[in-house]
């Protein structure tokens, strides 16, 4: 009986061994495993559509050529996440995109001055909306950090290796990043004349 | 009992955990609901079902090169293989070789930079334009 290779329930090691033997439904399974945290760091690095997917498939073709020198230091998917932040952050060097704006209370808050003010901000689902929509507002290195913790449920070590960031930074944006959308949000709503 | 008003640090911490049962209900807990609820919310938008795909045939054309060493191998052991043969033949045959052809060659030697350039333009928008393109 010829036993039926289960690509799903493999351990990084396995899957990266079979990899490197050119197994192409390993790599498939590669790609999927982590093509949802290559996209959320895209995405929230690199605003213009377009060019998100094409970056995406970058960060896959790059990682097949350095597969060969991955030694486990770290899990595959941090690995990978490493490979996908720096990628979008040259893109972002190449298009001149801001990378670090000034983290000050004042310069923060002026990015929201032409942020248009929504009519309506009722519902629990219109405010959760307007907070997605802030959230693209927010300096960068704020953006990452909140979706890694956030949707890719990482470690404070893991967001450091990933980003480089030092751990007290990594949990200052965190910190900061929040607090700033709990402000916007606030004052928006009480603009809207909601609460 | 009045309970001490927590800290943004501390309410932040205790939402991280997703302990709200303990929080009092006021204007500051109810905004960094609304906060985390929408930072915990997946992306709607995602990568095309195709992508794996895409990625696999980017791959395996950067993989694929013009000319294998194998098609280099061969065509470099034909041509010495041929060179050996002229140069065997020729003292023993007697036969005078008639240059002049390269005259031609020389006269025309702009045309044929041109037009080895453009093959080779060509060649190289092929690889790295239209194949990006039609993957």
């Amino acid at each position: 009986m010829i036993e039926e290779v289960s690509y799903g329930a493999m351990e990084d090691g396995q899957l990266v061994s079979l990899v490197l033997a050119g197994d192409k439904e390993a790599f498939r399974q590669l790609i999927k495993q982590n093509e949802r945290l290559v996209f959320h760091m895209v995405s929230r690095l690199v605003d213009r559509p377009e060019d998100q997917e094409e970056l995406c498939q970058d960060v896959f073709v790059k990682v097949y050529e350095k597969l060969p020198g991955f030694k486990f230091q770290s899990k595959l998917s941090t690995w990978i996440g490493t490979i996908a932040y720096r990628i979008s952050i040259n893109h972002m060097r190449k298009t001149k995109m801001e990378i670090e704006p000034g983290l000050e209370d004042d310069e923060l808050k002026q990015r929201f001055v032409d942020f248009e003010t929504p009519e309506e901000i009722v519902t629990r689902d219109d405010r959760k909306a307007l907070v997605k929509r802030l959230i693209e507002k927010i300096p960068p290195q704020y953006r990452v950090v909140l979706t890694l913790f956030h949707l890719e449920d990482m470690s404070y070590p893991e967001i450091k290796e990933i980003t480089g960031f030092p751990e007290g930074t990594v949990k200052s944006y965190l910190f900061r990043a929040r607090k700033l959308l709990k402000e916007q949000l606030e004052h928006y709503i009480v603009k809207g004349e909601v609460i | 009992m009045n309970k001490k008003k927590l800290t943004e640090e501390e309410l932040q911490q205790y939402l991280e955990k997703g302990d709200c049962s303990s929080l009092d209900s006021n204007n500051d807990v109810e905004l960094y609901k609304t906060v985390f609820n929408a930072i915990n919310e997946p992306e709607s938008k995602g990568l095309p079902t195709n992508f794996a795909d895409n990625v696999i045939s980017r791959v395996e054309a950067k993989a694929e090169p013009l000319i294998s060493l194998r098609d280099l191998q061969w065509a470099g052991a034909v041509l010495v293989a041929f060179l050996i043969v002229v140069l065997i033949a020729v003292p023993i045959l007697k036969v005078s070789l008639d240059l002049t052809f390269l005259n031609f060659l020389w006269q025309n030697k702009w045309w044929i930079l041109i037009s080895v350039a453009t093959v080779a333009l060509i060649q190289l928008a092929d690889s790295k334009l239209l194949r990006r393109i039609s993957t």
